[in-house]
C-alpha cells in the first residue's frame, strides 16, 4: 500500500494571478523537506494561504494532508492570555485522536520556562517561538512554514533547525533569498520552479 | 470542549464585566423596587434585565472579533475542528446569560421585594359601535388567558324602572346593573381572535361609556420571575446563533455582527410580520410588559428555537475560502 502524498498541487493559479499567470504544481510526500525561495511579493504568502485553505485557487486542485500546522508570517497570538493556557486551548481544538502533548511541542522551542507568563509579556522572538510550537500540535503531518526565521535569534535558529531534521512530517518553507533559511533544509527551489 | 468554552466565557466575563455587572444589578433592583425610585413592577426590572443582556451579547461580538484578530479562527478551520470552537463559544455565552438571570432571580428571591399591591392592570381598548345594542372590542397583542373587558353601562335612555339588563355573546349572557362595572372574562377563543362582540337585549337601550371602556390583565406574580427569566434566556440564544451565523458564514465584523442580530431579532416584535414566529412577548419589558407576557405559543417558541440550532448547524461548517 502506498502513502497518499502531504500535498499535491495541480495546474493551480492564484486567485490574485490573471489568466495568463503560469500555473504552479509540486508534489510532496510525508517527510520531504523543502524550501522555496521567492523574492517580496512574487505569491509565496498566497501559495501557503491557499494550500492552507483559508484562500480559494483560481483554478487547479489543491490537496493535502488534513493534519496541517502552519507558521504565518504575521503571528497572531491571544496576547491577554499564559503561553500555558494557550497550548491547552490549542489541544481542545484538536481531533481527539492526534492530540500529543502541549508539554512537549513547548519544549521544542524552549518555551517551558515561560510557560506562565503572558504572551503578550514576551518579546517578539519568543512569540515566533510560540508561533513555531503551535505548528507541531496536533502531530501534523504537513507543516507550512511562512518565514519562519523572522524574530528568531542564532539559538532559535538552531532550535529550529533541529526540530526540523527530527520531524517525520512534510516541511514547506517560504522564504525570500539569503535570510538564513537556506540552513534549515537541504533541498531549495525558486518560486518560479514550481510552475 | 470545556477547556474552551471555559476560555471563552473568562474572555467574555472578565473581572470588570463581573462588577459592571453586579453593579447593574443592586442599581436594577433599586430602580425598579424601591418605594420611592421604582414602579415596584416585574416589568421593570425585566427591562432592566433584558438591556443587560443585550450588553452582553454586544460583548459576545467583541469577544468573537477579538478571538479572530488573535488567530483562534483560522486555528478552527486549520484543525478542521470548527464545531467544537462555535459549540463552545455558544456554550459559553448562554452560561454568562444564564449567570446574570440567576443573580438577577436570586437578588429578587434574597429581598422579596413589595410588588405593585394593585393586582391587575388596565389597559385601553379599542371599542366600535356595531348598532345601537352591540358594540366590538379588538386588540393587538396576545394577551393572557383569564383576561378581562372592564365596562360601564350608561342606562340614562332606558324604559323608566330598567336598572338591570345583560349583556350576550351567543348563548352565554351575564347581568348588567346599573351603576356598576361590568366585567367579561374574556375565553380562549377570544383572546386568539383578538376581538369580540357583546351585545344588549334592545329593549333596554343601555349604551357602552366608550371612553372609560378597559381591558383588564392580571399582573404576573412574583412567583412567575423564574419563567419570565427563563423566556428572556431562549430568546437570546437564538441572537447568540444569529450572531455567530453572520460573523463566521457572512464574515462580518464581530461588533458588527452583534448589533445585526439584535437588529434581527428585534423585528420578531413588529406586529403582523410573517418574517419570524411571534416570540417578541419573550422579552416582554416595561411598565405595561403584562399584557404580552407569557403569551408566546409553544409552536412559535419552539420554532424560534429551531432556526437557533440550524444557524448553529451552519455557523459550525468550515468556513469557504477567501477569494483574495
Amino acid at each position: 500500500m502506498t502513502t497518499p502524498p502531504a500535498l499535491i498541487l495541480e495546474n493551480v493559479r492564484l486567485a490574485w494571478q490573471g489568466a495568463d499567470a503560469p500555473l504552479i504544481s509540486i508534489k510532496a510526500q510525508v517527510g520531504d523537506k523543502l524550501l522555496v525561495l521567492g523574492s517580496n511579493g512574487c505569491g509565496k504568502t498566497t501559495l501557503a494561504e491557499t494550500i492552507c485553505g483559508y484562500l480559494q485557487a483560481a483554478n487547479g486542485t489543491v490537496g493535502r494532508s488534513s493534519r496541517l500546522g502552519y507558521v504565518a508570517q504575521q503571528p497572531k497570538l491571544p496576547v491577554t492570555i499564559s503561553v500555558e493556557s494557550y497550548f491547552g486551548q490549542l489541544v481542545s481544538l484538536c481531533a481527539d485522536s492526534v492530540v500529543n502533548d502541549a508539554q512537549q511541542c513547548m519544549n521544542l522551542f524552549g518555551l517551558t520556562p515561560y510557560a506562565k507568563r503572558k504572551i503578550g509579556d514576551l518579546s517578539r522572538g519568543w512569540q515566533q517561538r510560540i508561533n513555531l510550537a503551535q505548528a507541531w500540535l496536533g502531530d501534523p503531518r504537513l507543516i507550512i512554514l511562512d518565514e519562519p526565521q523572522t524574530a528568531l535569534d542564532p539559538d532559535g535558529m538552531t532550535s529550529l533547525r533541529n526540530v526540523i531534521a527530527d520531524s517525520n512530517a512534510c516541511v514547506l518553507i517560504f522564504s525570500p533569498p539569503q535570510t538564513g533559511c537556506e540552513t534549515l533544509v537541504d533541498t531549495h527551489i525558486n518560486y518560479s520552479e514550481l510552475c | 470542549m470545556l477547556n474552551l468554552s471555559t476560555a471563552v466565557f473568562r474572555q467574555l466575563l472578565s473581572w470588570p464585566m463581573l462588577l459592571s455587572g453586579a453593579l447593574w444589578l443592586a442599581l436594577a433592583y433599586n430602580l425598579s423596587f424601591d418605594e420611592h425610585l421604582g414602579a415596584a413592577s416585574l416589568g421593570a426590572f425585566l427591562s432592566y434585565i433584558v438591556l443587560a443582556l443585550s450588553a452582553l451579547i454586544l460583548r459576545f461580538g467583541y469577544v468573537l472579533q477579538q478571538r479572530r484578530q488573535q488567530g483562534w479562527l483560522r486555528q478552527d478551520s486549520l484543525r478542521g475542528t470548527t464545531a467544537r470552537a462555535v459549540i463552545s463559544e455558544t456554550v459559553a455565552a448562554m452560561f454568562a446569560l444564564l449567570l446574570l438571570v440567576v443573580c438577577s432571580q436570586l437578588i429578587v428571591l434574597a429581598l422579596s421585594p413589595r410588588l405593585n399591591v394593585q393586582s391587575e392592570s388596565h389597559h385601553i381598548v379599542m371599542s366600535r359601535v356595531e348598532s345601537d345594542n352591540s358594540w366590538s372590542f379588538a386588540w393587538d397583542d396576545n394577551i393572557p388567558a383569564g383576561s378581562k373587558l372592564c365596562l360601564t353601562f350608561d342606562f340614562e335612555n332606558s324604559p323608566k324602572g330598567v336598572f338591570e339588563s345583560y349583556i350576550a355573546v351567543k348563548e352565554l349572557s351575564a347581568p348588567v346593573i346599573a351603576g356598576e362595572i361590568f366585567y367579561w372574562p374574556l375565553s380562549a377563543d377570544n383572546v386568539l381572535d383578538r376581538t369580540i362582540t357583546l351585545e344588549a337585549p334592545a329593549e333596554h337601550n343601555i349604551s357602552l361609556i366608550r371612553p372609560i371602556a378597559r381591558l383588564v390583565i392580571e399582573r404576573p406574580p412574583i412567583s412567575a420571575l423564574p419563567r419570565l427569566l427563563l423566556n428572556q434566556l431562549l430568546f437570546f440564544f437564538t441572537v447568540i446563533a444569529l450572531c455567530l451565523f453572520i460573523f463566521r458564514r457572512l464574515k462580518v465584523n464581530g461588533n458588527l455582527a452583534s448589533m445585526g442580530a439584535l437588529a434581527i431579532s428585534s423585528l420578531t416584535n413588529i406586529k403582523g410580520s410573517y418574517l419570524f414566529p411571534d416570540v417578541g412577548a419573550l422579552v416582554a419589558s416595561g411598565l405595561r410588559f403584562e399584557r404580552t407576557a407569557l403569551t408566546t405559543s409553544n409552536i412559535a417558541l419552539f420554532t424560534w428555537l429551531a432556526i437557533g440550532a440550524i444557524l448553529i448547524y451552519f455557523s459550525c461548517k468550515n468556513p469557504v475560502a477567501n477569494k483574495k
